[in-house]
């Protein structure tokens, strides 16, 4: 701001000097041509006498305009001229006397009545014009002083407003920025304290304020989905993983019994330590989970042929397909490639999979194959089985679900979550589909 | 083996110290960084395992050190921080495998025994030979006795890494990472129905078995005693 003024004050004075050295260069430039002219006539044309009346008569013309002039002879007196005018007169008398060149510019003033007595600039100098005769000539400046503070009055009264407009804008402007930061501080504060869905009011979306309030908010959106992942994950926790634990104990307790022999301990250990295995496994997978939907990682990620994977997987799969009664093969390969981590898009289609190899029956076939449409990459996994009903097709994601005719079958019920929470790290998602019969589960990943 | 483990929670220090001399090695333990890269420094080991999160001196920084004074044993980190950035720079450290908490023991000493075979590895061989069984790494064959025996090209893979660690355990994790190049946990038995089609081939019509299943690690091949 201050800045401002100064770079105001600064033109101004600027503008003001050169305005004023200007037009005394005019009047300078008028005095010059003048006493040019009176050289001219008096050499080319007539004589000492001619001027001497012209002079006269100009005087006679406008005694108390704008010009002021002095004859001299040779010995300074004054013969002809504004001889009423006892400044310019004095001052002319004198600039001869001390000998003063034609370079000597004079600069006085004179007491004029123009109804009331006034007084104003004038700035003139000696000329020679023939056999020691000089002419003095002067030019008043009271348009100059005029236009002077004409300039600077308006230079003032322009700095006093702006001074005004400027403080008065200042003000206002830290007024609103300050009523909005507070509200934000104020939400924030709320927010610290626990409520987690206060958000930021959006006015104006399109200024800062609104970007930042947008951005904020969209942050508080991403930490309460955190927590409450967090807090869905260690309810299903505590309910789901008692019951390997319990089982777990009981075949420790177990072992302390007496009368049993060594091949029956043996293998109660090794149940204990399958039960283990379990909860250890399926603790690494709530882990993972855990990771990916808190945003994870996408450094991992690299090119990746959608295609390779597929086959891989299937290649994986094959023989554990086969055992089980249903044909796997792999479809439609979309030739696409992906930005992508290469591990786990193999872990969910491998879920995905492998679900469809436990849940359908004997003599199902099993198809995984790619397709690329408007940059998006759709992986399914698809069978002719017995399909979900439609009420269970958004349980199925949830952690720890398992349908109840299916609560014996191996696995934690982690399956799906890993595959939505992969596919959300890749921003896409996965769906399950009536396949008429059967279910298509589809792995869509934008490219 | 000499083995080093610097871990500073006390509990799964003890099991892996117990684990490793109840296998056979000669085990000192550190439970912080700094007394961690005392010992590491000043004694050889045959191999070591080292957590990432460690007080004083931290994982990443011993192994580091360890490298930057020319020491090459092997080493394998632990570590609660499975994504694949953390392993990347785990094995850009320079250690030479990264296994997650939580884990199996018997995949922590499979892995480290086979760090330590890698470490003091012969020349590369033309074919393995375990028993009558036997393959070629450069036609691709397999020979049992003096049958033929005709495996699929995953087939042959599988096989070929478990002949390269053969009387040793390799886990279902380490065939997924080495066979198949997927870095994962498989939770079913997947794995096992590959094994179990293997074992069709080279060990049914055969007299004496040589791939065998260790309950509760993974698999080993080796010559019947």
């Amino acid at each position: 701001m201050a800045v401002f003024y100064l770079a105001f004050l600064v033109l101004g004075s600027f503008i003001y000097w050169r305005t004023s050295i200007h037009l005394e260069n005019e009047i300078r430039a008028l005095v010059d041509s003048t006493l040019k002219d009176a050289v001219d006539y008096v050499v080319l044309e007539a004589g000492l006498e001619e001027l001497q009346e012209e002079v006269n008569e100009r005087v006679e013309h406008d005694p108390n305009g704008a010009a002021a002039y002095v004859l001299l002879d040779s010995e300074c007196s004054a013969i002809a001229g504004s001889l009423h005018r006892s400044d310019t007169l004095s001052r002319a008398r004198r600039a001869c006397e001390n000998g003063l060149s034609s370079e000597d510019w004079i600069r006085y003033s004179e007491s004029l009545i123009e109804g009331e007595l006034m007084s104003h600039g004038f700035v003139g100098r000696l000329q020679e014009v023939r056999d020691g005769y000089q002419l003095f000539y002067g030019r008043s400046i009271a348009q100059l002083e005029d236009t002077k503070s004409l300039i600077a009055s308006a230079l003032f009264w322009g700095f006093m407003i702006l001074l005004l407009l400027g403080g008065s804008a200042g003000v206002l402007m830290s007024r609103v920025i300050n009523s909005r930061l507070e509200h934000i501080n104020r939400i924030s504060r709320e927010i610290r304290e626990g409520d987690l869905t206060q958000r930021i009011r959006v006015d104006h979306a399109g200024d800062e304020f609104g970007r930042l309030a947008i951005n904020l908010n969209e942050m508080m959106d991403q930490i309460q989905q955190l927590m409450e992942g967090m807090r869905n994950v260690s309810n299903s926790l505590a309910h789901d993983l008692r019951t390997p634990l319990t089982r777990l104990r009981n075949h420790l307790e177990e072992l302390r019994g007496k009368d049993q022999s060594l091949e029956a301990r043996d293998s109660k250990i090794d149940q204990a330590i399958g039960e283990a295995d379990t909860l250890l496994s399926t603790f690494s997978a709530l882990l993972r989970i855990a990771q990916l939907e808190s945003g994870g990682s996408r450094g991992g990620f690299s090119i990746t042929s959608i295609d390779r994977v597929i086959a891989d997987v299937v290649e994986l799969y094959e023989p554990l397909a086969t055992a089980s009664g249903q044909v796997l093969s792999t479809g439609g390969a979309s030739g696409a490639s992906l930005r992508a981590d290469r591990d786990l898009l193999f872990q969910a289609i491998c879920n995905l999979v492998d679900n469809a190899v436990k849940y359908t029956p004997v003599g199902s076939r099993i198809t995984v194959s790619s397709l690329l449409d408007d940059g998006r990459v759709s992986i399914a996994v698809t069978d002719d089985g017995e399909g979900i009903p439609v009420d269970y097709r958004e349980k199925v994601f949830d952690r720890f679900y398992r349908r109840e005719s299916h609560r014996g079958t191996a696995g934690n019920g982690l399956g799906l979550s890993l595959v939505a929470a992969v596919a959300k790290l890749h921003g896409g998602q996965v769906s399950l589909k009536d396949n008429y019969p059967g279910v298509n589960a589809v792995l869509a990943i934008p490219q | 083996m000499h083995i080093l483990v610097v871990e500073d929670d006390q509990p799964v220090a003890d099991y892996i110290v117990k684990g490793l001399r109840e296998a056979g090695h000669a085990v000192d333990h550190a439970g912080d960084g700094k007394d961690g890269l005392f010992l590491a420094a000043g004694k050889n080991y045959d191999a070591m395992v080292i957590d990432r999160m460690l007080p004083n001196v931290d994982g990443l920084t011993i192994i580091q050190t360890l490298r930057a004074t020319e020491n090459k044993t092997p080493i394998v980190i632990l570590s609660a921080l499975a994504d694949v950035e953390e392993r990347v720079k785990g094995l850009r450290a320079g250690a030479d495998d990264y296994l997650v908490k939580p884990f199996a023991f018997s995949e922590l000493l499979a892995r480290l025994e086979a760090q330590v075979r890698r470490a003091t590895a012969q020349p590369e061989q033309t074919t393995i030979r375990v028993g009558d069984l036997v393959i070629d790494l450069l036609s691709r064959e397999c020979h049992r006795g003096d049958q033929l025996i005709d495996l699929k090209q995953r087939e042959f893979q599988l096989l070929e890494f478990i002949m390269r660690h053969a009387g040793h355990v390799v886990t279902r994790t380490m065939i997924l990472e080495n066979v198949w190049d997927y870095n994962f946990n498989p939770q079913t038995n997947v794995i096992d129905v590959h094994i179990s089609r293997l074992r069709q081939k080279i060990d049914k019509t055969f007299d004496r078995p040589l791939l065998h299943t260790v309950r509760g690690a993974g698999y080993v091949i080796r010559e019947p005693e």
